[in-house]
Formats: C-alpha cells, sequence, structure tokens
C-alpha cells in the first residue's frame, strides 16, 4: 500500500496519488501532473454533429501523451506510470509530448479538485479553501459541464434505440457520473431521492415522453461516463484499484477506495466531517452550484431531508415512479440472475375445484337414483323374448351334453365381477350336474380359487369340487394345450388333457384372458369344444370369434344368462334389480349427452372468438 | 345371521363407505381402502403361490420320480435362483438369462397365437360370408346377408386403411387420394362404434358391480333393522 502513495515535497508526508492537496499541510501536489507543451496541441473539435469515434480517439491519445512524465518531475516510477498503464492499453514510451489542450488539463485538475473537495480527508486539511479561489475555476467548470453535454446529446440517439438495455442496468451507481456520485456523497441521508431527478433531468431534453425517457436516462449517464473514462483514467484509477474491482469498467472512485483500505481513517476523517457537515455541504453547493446552473438543474444544499423529499416528490413524482419500477424490474432480474442454474421445483398444478364438485354431485346423484331404486321400486319379472343366435347355440352345444361327457369349467374373472358371472353360470352348473357330466374346474387366477368354492356355494353343489390352479397365464394354457399325453411333469396334477374334454366352459370378465384362450389353445383343440359365459364388456370381444366357429355358443351379461337358463329349464338366479341398471344407463347417458352438448357450445365460443380476434 | 355374519357385513358396509369416499378426493380413508387391498390381496396371492406353484410344482418333483434325480426338474429351479439374483445389483445380468428365456417364448407363442388363432380365422370368417351357400337361398339372392357380408368387409378393409393412413403420415406427408381419405374416415366411423360399445360394455359391467354391492348392503340394513 504504501508504494502508492505520494510524497509531499513540503512536508514529507504521505498522500494518496489521487489527492491534489497535501492532507496534512494542505499543500499542493499539482506539480506532480504538470504537463508541458499545453499549448501546442490542437484543439478539441466542438461540432456537435461531429463524429464521436474521432473524438474519443484524439481524447485517448491526447491523454495517454499528457499523462506522461516529464523528466523533470520527481515522480515515483509506479505513481508515474499508473495513468497510462491502464487495462487494455499498451505502455507507451515516455517522452515529452506536449500535445494536451489546456482545457483539457484544467478539466483534468478540476476533476482533481472536485475529487479532493468531496473527500473528508481534503476537509480536515481545510484545502476547500484553496479550491474554491478564482473564476477560472468557473471556466473550467462551464468547459466541462459544456463537454459532458455535447457528448450526451450526441449518445441521446443512440440511449433511445436501446431503451431495453436500459432496465438491465436500473438505477445504480455504475451508470452515473463521478460528479452525480459526489453530490451523493456530499447527501448521504436523502441519497436515493436526491439524485434521481438529476437522472432524469437529460431526458427531459431529447426524449419525446418521460415514460421513454426515465429508463434512458441511467443509459444516458452510463454513455456519459463511458465517453468520460478517458478523463477520469488520466486522473483517478491505479493499477491496485482496478485489480480490486476487475469486472467494472469503471474505474473506482478515489473516496470508496479511501474507505475501503484505510478504515480507521476514513471513519475518524468521517466523525470529523460530521462535525463539520454543515459548513462542507455549503462548500461543496457553493463549488457544484455553476455546474448545477450550466445543467438547468435546482441546486439542492441545505435543505432538511423531509422537506426535500417532500418537495421531489412533489415537483419530479413521475421521475421518481419511473425509476422504482426500473429498481423493481432490476430486483426481478437480479433474483431471475440468482435462479439460474438451479433445478426447477415441479410444476404444481392446482386442482381444479369444479372437477371434484362435478364429480361430487354426479356420484352422490347416480347413488340416490340407485338407492332410490333398490329400494322403492320392484324388481321385474324376467322378460320372455327370442333369445339372440349365440345363446341358442349355446343352449344347444349344452344340451348335447350326456352322461360320461367331460367338461372343463374355467373360471378367469375377478372378484368385482363375480356375481354377473355367478349369476349366469349357477344355473349352467346345474344344468350340468343334473345331466350328470363330470366337471372339472380351472382357475387361471390365484383369486379364482375361493371364487371357484363361492360358485359351487351358489350353485347349490354339493360337495364342492376342489378347483386346480394353472399358474403361467398364456404360457400356462399354451403347455396345457400342447400337452395332449401329460408327458409334462410341471403342469398341476388332477387336470386332464384338454382334448379329453368335450367341451371347455369359459367364464372370462376379460377380453385379452378371452383371446388368450383362443389363440394358444383353440388351434390345437380344433372347432366346437369352446363354449364362453362373458361379462357384459366382452360381448364386442366374443362375437368375432363365434362368427368364425371357434366359439360354438356364448351368452353376455346377465339378461343373456337369464334367458340362457329359462332355455336349459332352470330358475335364474338372484339378478341385479334391472331398474336400477336402467337408471344406472339412463344416468350415464344423460351425462353422456350433456358433455356433448357442452363440449360443442364451448367449441363453438371458442371459434367464434378467435374470428373475432 | 349370527356374530360373525354380523362382523364381515359391518367391515364390509364400512369398507364400501371408505371406497365412496372419494367422491370428495382423494382422502386418508379411501387409501386406507386401498392399501388394505392390496395388502389382503398380495398376502393371499403369496400364500397361494407357495403352496400351489412353488412346492407342489419346483420343490417336489426334484424329490419324486421314484427316488432318482431329475435334471429336468432342476432347470426351472436354476432359472428361478438366477430371476432372485436380480435383487442385487452386482448380479443383475446373471437373471437376464431367464427373463431372456421368458421373453423370446413370448414372442413365438405369441405372434403364432395370433396368426393362428384370430387372424386366419377371421379372415376366413369373411371370406366365407361371401360363400355362395350363405348369399343365395333357394336360387334368389339373399340380400340381407349379402348386405351383411358387404358391410363386415367394408368395416374391415376401412380400418385397415385407417391404420395404414395414419402409418404413412407419420413417415411422409404426401398427399392422399380422395378414396383413400373417405375410406378412413369411414373406417374411422367403424373404430369409433368399436369404442362407443366396449365403453357400454365396460359401463354395464361396472354398474352391475355397483348395484350387487349396494343390493347385499341393503340386505344387510334390513336383516339387521328386523333382526
Amino acid at each position: 500500500m504504501t508504494a502508492d502513495m505520494i510524497v509531499c515535497p513540503h512536508c514529507g508526508k504521505e498522500n494518496f496519488p489521487q489527492v491534489t492537496h497535501c492532507v496534512h499541510c494542505g499543500e499542493e501536489l499539482v506539480d506532480l501532473f504538470k504537463i508541458e507543451g499545453i499549448e501546442s496541441t490542437p484543439p478539441m473539435p466542438s461540432k456537435e454533429g461531429s463524429d464521436l469515434p474521432e473524438i474519443l480517439k484524439s481524447l485517448r491519445d491526447e491523454e495517454r501523451k499528457a499523462a506522461e512524465p516529464t523528466e523533470s518531475t520527481p515522480i515515483p516510477e509506479e505513481q508515474a506510470e499508473s495513468p497510462i498503464q491502464t487495462e487494455g492499453e499498451e505502455q507507451l514510451p515516455q517522452k515529452e509530448e506536449p500535445q494536451v489542450p489546456e482545457w483539457l488539463a484544467r478539466i483534468r485538475t478540476r476533476a482533481a479538485q472536485e475529487a479532493d473537495a468531496t473527500g473528508d480527508l481534503a476537509s480536515r486539511a481545510g484545502t476547500m479553501d484553496q479550491v474554491r479561489s478564482g473564476e477560472k475555476h468557473a471556466e473550467i467548470d462551464k468547459e466541462f459541464t459544456s463537454w459532458i453535454e455535447r457528448l450526451r446529446e450526441s449518445k441521446q440517439r443512440e440511449v433511445l434505440q436501446s431503451a431495453r438495455k436500459a432496465s438491465e442496468e436500473g438505477e445504480t451507481a455504475e451508470g452515473v457520473p463521478e460528479w452525480l456520485q459526489k453530490i451523493r456523497e456530499l447527501h448521504p441521508e436523502v441519497e436515493g431521492e436526491e439524485t434521481q431527478p438529476i437522472e432524469s433531468e437529460p431526458l427531459e431534453e431529447g426524449s419525446p415522453s418521460e415514460g421513454v425517457a426515465a429508463p434512458g436516462a441511467g443509459e444516458s449517464e452510463e454513455a456519459s461516463r463511458e465517453e468520460t473514462q478517458p478523463v477520469e483514467e488520466a486522473t483517478a484509477p491505479t493499477p491496485e484499484a482496478e485489480a480490486a474491482q476487475p469486472e467494472e469498467t469503471v474505474p473506482t472512485e478515489p473516496q470508496q477506495d479511501l474507505s475501503a483500505e484505510q478504515p480507521e481513517e476514513h471513519a475518524e476523517a468521517g466523525a470529523e466531517a460530521q462535525t463539520k457537515a454543515p459548513s462542507a455541504e455549503q462548500e461543496a453547493a457553493e463549488i457544484l452550484e455553476p455546474i448545477v446552473a450550466e445543467l438547468g438543474m435546482q441546486p439542492e444544499v441545505s435543505v432538511p431531508p423531509e422537506e426535500s423529499e417532500t418537495a421531489e416528490e412533489q415537483s419530479v413524482a413521475q421521475d421518481l415512479l419511473l425509476l422504482r419500477s426500473q429498481k423493481e424490474r432490476a430486483e426481478v432480474l437480479r433474483n431471475l440472475i440468482a435462479e439460474e442454474g438451479k433445478a426447477f421445483p415441479p410444476a404444481h398444478k392446482p386442482k381444479s375445484p369444479h372437477k371434484s364438485w362435478y364429480r361430487l354431485v354426479i356420484g352422490l346423484i347416480m347413488l340416490a337414483a340407485l338407492i332410490g331404486t333398490l329400494l322403492f321400486v320392484p324388481s321385474p319379472p324376467i322378460k320372455e323374448g327370442a333369445a339372440p343366435a349365440h345363446v341358442i347355440a349355446l343352449q344347444d352345444a349344452l344340451q348335447a351334453l350326456g352322461a360320461g361327457d367331460r367338461v372343463l369349467v374355467v373360471l378367469d374373472y375377478q372378484p368385482a365381477t363375480s356375481r354377473e358371472l355367478e349369476s349366469m353360470a349357477a344355473p349352467v352348473l346345474q344344468f350340468i350336474a343334473e345331466r350328470g357330466v363330470a366337471w372339472q374346474l380351472l382357475v387361471t387366477q390365484p383369486s379364482g380359487l375361493w371364487l371357484a368354492q363361492e360358485l359351487a356355494s351358489t350353485a347349490g353343489i354339493t360337495p364342492i369340487p376342489e378347483a386346480v390352479y394353472l399358474p403361467g397365464g398364456n404360457l400356462g394354457v399354451f403347455a396345457l394345450a400342447v400337452d395332449q399325453d401329460q408327458s409334462m411333469p410341471l403342469l398341476p396334477s388332477g387336470l386332464s388333457a384338454l382334448n379329453d374334454y368335450r367341451a371347455i366352459l369359459l367364464l372370462e370378465d376379460s377380453g385379452s384372458q378371452f383371446q388368450v384362450w383362443m389363440e394358444q389353445a383353440a388351434p390345437w383343440l380344433g372347432k366346437g369344444r369352446f363354449l364362453a359365459l362373458v361379462a357384459n364388456q366382452d360381448a364386442a370381444m366374443v362375437l368375432p370369434y363365434y362368427d368364425s366357429g371357434q366359439v360354438s355358443g356364448y351368452a353376455a351379461g346377465t339378461q343373456e344368462g337369464a334367458l340362457m337358463a329359462q332355455l336349459l329349464g332352470q330358475q335364474p338366479m338372484h339378478l341385479p334389480h334391472e331398474r336400477a341398471l336402467q337408471v344406472g344407463l339412463i344416468i350415464m347417458m344423460v351425462i353422456l349427452i350433456l358433455s356433448m352438448v357442452t363440449k360443442a357450445e364451448a367449441d363453438a365460443t371458442e371459434r367464434r372468438r378467435e374470428e373475432k380476434a | 345371521m349370527n356374530a360373525l355374519d354380523v362382523i364381515i357385513g359391518l367391515i364390509g358396509f364400512a369398507l364400501t363407505l371408505m371406497v365412496f369416499s372419494y367422491l370428495l378426493g382423494d382422502n386418508f380413508f379411501f387409501r386406507a381402502a386401498l392399501y388394505l387391498l392390496v395388502g389382503v390381496s398380495s398376502g393371499y396371492i403369496a400364500a397361494v403361490l407357495i403352496t400351489k406353484v412353488i412346492l407342489p410344482l419346483l420343490i417336489a418333483p426334484i424329490q419324486t420320480n421314484n427316488g432318482q434325480f431329475s435334471l429336468l426338474t432342476v432347470v426351472p429351479l436354476l432359472l428361478c435362483l438366477l430371476l432372485v439374483l436380480m435383487l442385487f445389483p452386482r448380479t443383475v445380468s446373471a437373471g437376464k438369462l431367464p427373463l431372456a428365456f421368458l421373453v423370446g417364448v413370448m414372442a413365438a407363442m405369441t405372434i403364432a397365437g395370433v396368426s393362428r388363432g384370430t387372424l386366419a380365422p377371421q379372415l376366413l370368417s369373411i371370406v366365407n360370408r361371401f360363400s355362395p351357400s350363405l348369399v343365395q337361398t333357394s336360387g334368389q339372392p339373399a340380400w340381407g346377408q349379402i348386405l351383411e357380408a358387404v358391410f363386415i368387409l367394408l368395416g374391415v378393409v376401412a380400418v385397415l386403411f385407417t391404420f395404414h393412413h395414419r402409418t404413412h403420415l407419420k413417415g411422409d406427408a404426401e398427399a392422399r387420394s380422395g378414396l383413400v381419405e373417405g375410406l378412413s374416415s369411414i373406417g374411422q366411423v367403424f373404430i369409433g362404434i368399436t369404442f362407443g360399445m366396449l365403453f357400454v360394455g365396460f359401463y354395464t359391467t361396472a354398474l352391475t358391480a355397483l348395484i350387487a354391492q349396494l343390493g347385499t348392503l341393503k340386505d344387510f340394513i334390513l336383516s339387521l333393522i328386523t333382526g
């Protein structure tokens, strides 16, 4: 740290490199920045429409040349090299080239004085009195402000075109000129509110609307700061300061460096400055008054914070609102950046309350209708009518069975459909038993073991025959069909070869399982062996196999089962309430029709809306 | 009605109400009934498989066969042990052997079964519908049989065109002729009718089960009331 300090030629004490006056004795250190040959430099082009890159180029060239130390000045080597060792610039040979214009040198001096004036250390040393002296400072201020004004005007168009970028910048200190930051430092208690009108001021000149001007304010100041960067680089930054904040393109303020590098000294100076705060503010206001007046702004000094806030809110309320919205957008952007790369939580789809209500209402209506029908409406007698062809075919096949024939009854249904299938199968089993037909129960599902007992119990058959469980699903059916000579030891015992059975009666509630028997067993056994009693849901699946002759006959559902029982001369089993069944079907039809109408209406509405759009 | 019937009836009634509570949304009672069903079913199936499959069909054949050791009966046991090895991460690959065996056998069996048990008989059935013995009665054309046969043939061809059209559109956006488009649309109508019939069948079966269960509950409650 001490390598960066400069030694006062008067008192011999160390000072920070950016100060222009010794903080101990108050003597000027401007000699350190003395540049020869200023008069020979060409004047700065002042035309508004001049090419901006040319201006910058000339400024940078002049700056490099002017920043080179002379041979006569007793400056430490690293101190002399610091202005030209900025990032991205190569080190120039050290020789005298008097090309810096006088006004630019004065601007730099003025900038250095400003930096010194805002610093607490400088105020402690009382060097402000020297800074305030003379009319030439006013001229410097005027030239400085007019130059910044020209740069701002030339950048104004670009600012308006890139308004989107302004939302990313927000209202941060990075986009604020150095002199404006110093104003904020002099008024820390009203910093946020007081500086906002100043930021929005340039935009009122060039923007047609405030809504566009407000986002452009930050951009304009950012642009102006970029343009003034050569000047700042020549006066303020040090290599250590740049290294401390490598991400920022704008050099750090000297005041910030002081606070960061010497907290103790800064705290002491701050405490002392607080005791002298009113006088320091007045002095700063007097210095900044010509700048503010030149920019067309209202001076903001010696006003109580509350009054200042009120006045600002009344005068520039719209600008404040816009800047606050910028803050909000910047906050949103900051949150988005913070969330970048994090895993998204699973999308939470809130449940629609309407669906639950619809389901509840429909379910309750259905239950109420069914219970009411069961309680108050008697079950009708079974209709006697013409039986379908497949039922008559089943009756013929069953009546062809005689004593000594063997029938394999395959139970392949779930407990949920047991009521339906038991009411169909029980009369058939009674008929088979009465005719002296030997029958064997085979189940392909574990639950079929106790369902077989239930079926035999419902049919009133005693003793209840033992059911054989056939494991393996499709493979088991295939193995059972293929093993005609029963040579496979892994098949369940108690079963004969399928060819030994005169008929195979399938009790099915699953179309796929019925298909398994048709595909894996029927091709090996030939036509005319399979009979089927299926649930109503499988009627459509069985019909083609009946048409192709693979199934000799079948009955589907309780109604056909009842017809089948009547044709066989058996008493139909206790059927599910037919009226309740009809009520349930009617309710479902009404719901389907209403759903279709509602959907068609919704589609038509959506179509009309799209056409209007 | 004895005490056991009453207890079982009350349990069934309570479980029925717990399942019906799903009308109010997914809740604890519905899930409890569901877990109870799954747990009881799993236990019952495990018991059945042990007593009906593993012991009599897997273990017993090894010891029997007149006291002689049969290598053929060991093969299923070895395949089962390889399947058990899939429980351990390091020996998962060993379990792929019986799985590959099963998948290969199932694929071959399914293809052969579909061909012999469904496709060939159904196609022959369609063709047979146009046999002279069916389309004419005593020398006169049986228009009803002819119309039915044509309708069935049209349905089969149209549905086949529908699926072919969809497969074709997935790979190529070539424009189709009006005839093909028309057949495809007709096929969609047939498919819709089939799905509608399937839906009615499923709904009727579910409704039958519901009515039967409600009837059982009604009888149980009435028996409790009347004593």
